[in-house]
């Protein structure tokens, strides 16, 4: 098997757990942006989930409205997904929707690896670029996070001149990543079971 | 005294508060998998009652004697269950039952709390490893965290083990990093440890490891029984559910203890000793 079967079983197998254990039938993909949503659909694929699925387009600015909507469409048999990467869960924890983050412990450079490409929510390109683009903060990230290295020294990692913002948004999502929903564990540190 | 048994490994995906239909998974197992010879089922930790139970482990919890009537069509079996004690505390432990009694009961000593583990928040800790003797092989039982203290897996060959039992819920980590076709990083580290400790000590190490998912935790499977010279006598694949069985052989134990057995030349007063000048005693 490749590493993208793998993350495939994986990710597919909580899906499915978790629609089993919350008795729900439907899947509901919250739809922000195709790279993404694109590539949970084509991990659900290759994992072998049998459920059917929905895809709702989601505002980036919006996507609780959109998860609404699936349910009060479909009741309580729609488990909704939210395919947002690591990178956004992580800096923009406030905009997640979902009781489900399929593709939360990826990073955006992951995500593109597995996928070709990634996407984030259109506040967010200018601060990403600013810290010196996608490759600089997730190693940022992954510095931390992961590696356990401190504030300070994962920084070093971003361009000094966009550094600031950038930590601000991680320092102002510690509350909303105590709240997240279930992700399905991949790496080192996973939001809602070992990274708060 | 049998010659050889056969280890069936029932590698499970255990359902939260689900004792019955988890029970009834192993004795599928046991029906399935059992020969002509003597026999014992190893299954994971909490295999009765689904891992992170947190607040439910008050009402799942069973005693070893409940555990033996449930397995009873099963014959010889070990599996992980939170066991209630008399006094009221529940530990996370592991039974050998057969044919409806209790051969052994072991409490899990080290509970992890760190990380994403949250045990001593539930379980009591136990405070002893013992040998037990079964169909003629001695026999030692530890679960998952336990295995990752070198000092109790000596405490039982120092005892003359010839089987270590390792009853385990361990989750699988670093998808993306793992080699060799490998689904999770974190499982090649048990198998490592497997053959250093099968090799080292001249014991069969019999290692259970549920799989199936929990919320976003995914159990790594992966079960497997390594040989008394630290070879894979037989595996389980990463990940899915299965049932897997292994011969062992007395005659396997005395090759590879000729002629260099370790465990012959040993000498675990020193080591005692030694332990307790650390802990200021004596």
């Amino acid at each position: 098997m490749s590493r993208f079967d793998h993350v495939a079983a994986v990710v597919t197998g909580v899906v499915a757990t978790a629609a089993r254990d919350a008795r729900c039938g439907t899947l509901v993909v919250l739809d922000r942006a195709p790279p993404e949503t694109e590539l949970l659909l084509r991990l659900l694929g290759a994992g072998g989930c049998e459920l059917p699925l929905e895809r709702v387009p989601a505002a980036d600015d919006d996507p609780d409205a959109a998860a609404a909507a699936a349910r009060g469409r479909r009741g309580t048999d729609a488990l909704p997904l939210d395919p947002v990467n690591k990178t956004i869960a992580v800096l923009w924890p406030e905009l997640l929707a979902a009781p489900v983050l399929p593709l939360a412990d990826l990073y955006a450079t992951q995500v593109a690896a597995l996928g070709g490409s990634w996407s984030a929510p259109a506040q967010a390109y200018e601060i990403i670029e600013r810290a010196g683009g996608i490759q600089a903060v997730d190693r940022f990230l992954a510095a931390h996070l992961d590696e356990r290295r401190s504030l300070d020294e994962a920084s070093l990692h971003l361009d000094a001149r966009g550094r600031a913002p950038l930590r601000e948004r991680f320092e102002a999502g510690w509350w909303w990543r105590r709240r997240v929903g279930v992700v399905p564990k991949l790496g080192a540190r996973t939001l809602g079971i070992d990274l708060r | 005294m049998s010659d050889s048994i056969d280890v069936i490994l029932a590698q499970t995906a255990p359902r939260l508060r689900a004792t019955r239909d988890n029970a009834g998974d192993l004795l599928a197992a046991a029906e399935a998998a059992r020969g002509a010879g003597p026999s014992l089922l190893v299954a994971p930790e909490l295999a009765l009652s689904g891992y992170d139970l947190r607040d439910a482990a008050a009402e799942a919890a069973l005693t070893p004697e409940h555990v033996a009537a449930l397995l009873a069509p099963a014959g010889a079996a070990i599996a992980g269950f939170p066991e209630r004690a008399n006094d009221g505390a529940l530990y996370n432990s592991a039974a050998h039952v057969d044919g409806g009694r209790v051969v052994a009961v072991h409490r899990k000593v080290y509970l992890p709390t760190y990380g994403m583990f949250d045990e001593a928040r539930v379980f009591a800790p136990g405070d002893d490893v013992a040998a037990h003797d079964w169909s003629g092989w001695r026999i030692g039982m530890l679960v998952c965290e336990d295995y990752w203290h070198p000092g109790l897996v000596y405490a039982l060959a120092a005892q003359r083990i010839e089987l270590l039992v390792v009853l385990a819920a361990a989750p699988g980590r670093g998808v993306l990093e793992a080699e060799d076709g490998a689904r999770f990083a974190s499982w090649q580290t048990w198998r490592r440890m497997a053959e250093v400790y099968a090799r080292v000590l001249g014991i069969y190490v019999a290692l259970a490891n549920r799989t199936g998912v929990e919320d976003g935790v995914t159990f790594a499977g992966g079960s497997f029984v390594m040989s008394p010279d630290g070879r894979m006598v037989a595996s389980a694949p990463e990940g899915t559910p299965g049932t897997t069985v292994a011969r062992l052989e007395r005659a396997e134990l005395t090759r590879a203890r000729t002629p260099a057995w370790h465990g012959r030349d040993d000498r675990p007063l020193v080591v005692a000793r030694a332990l307790m000048r650390a802990e200021g005693i004596g």
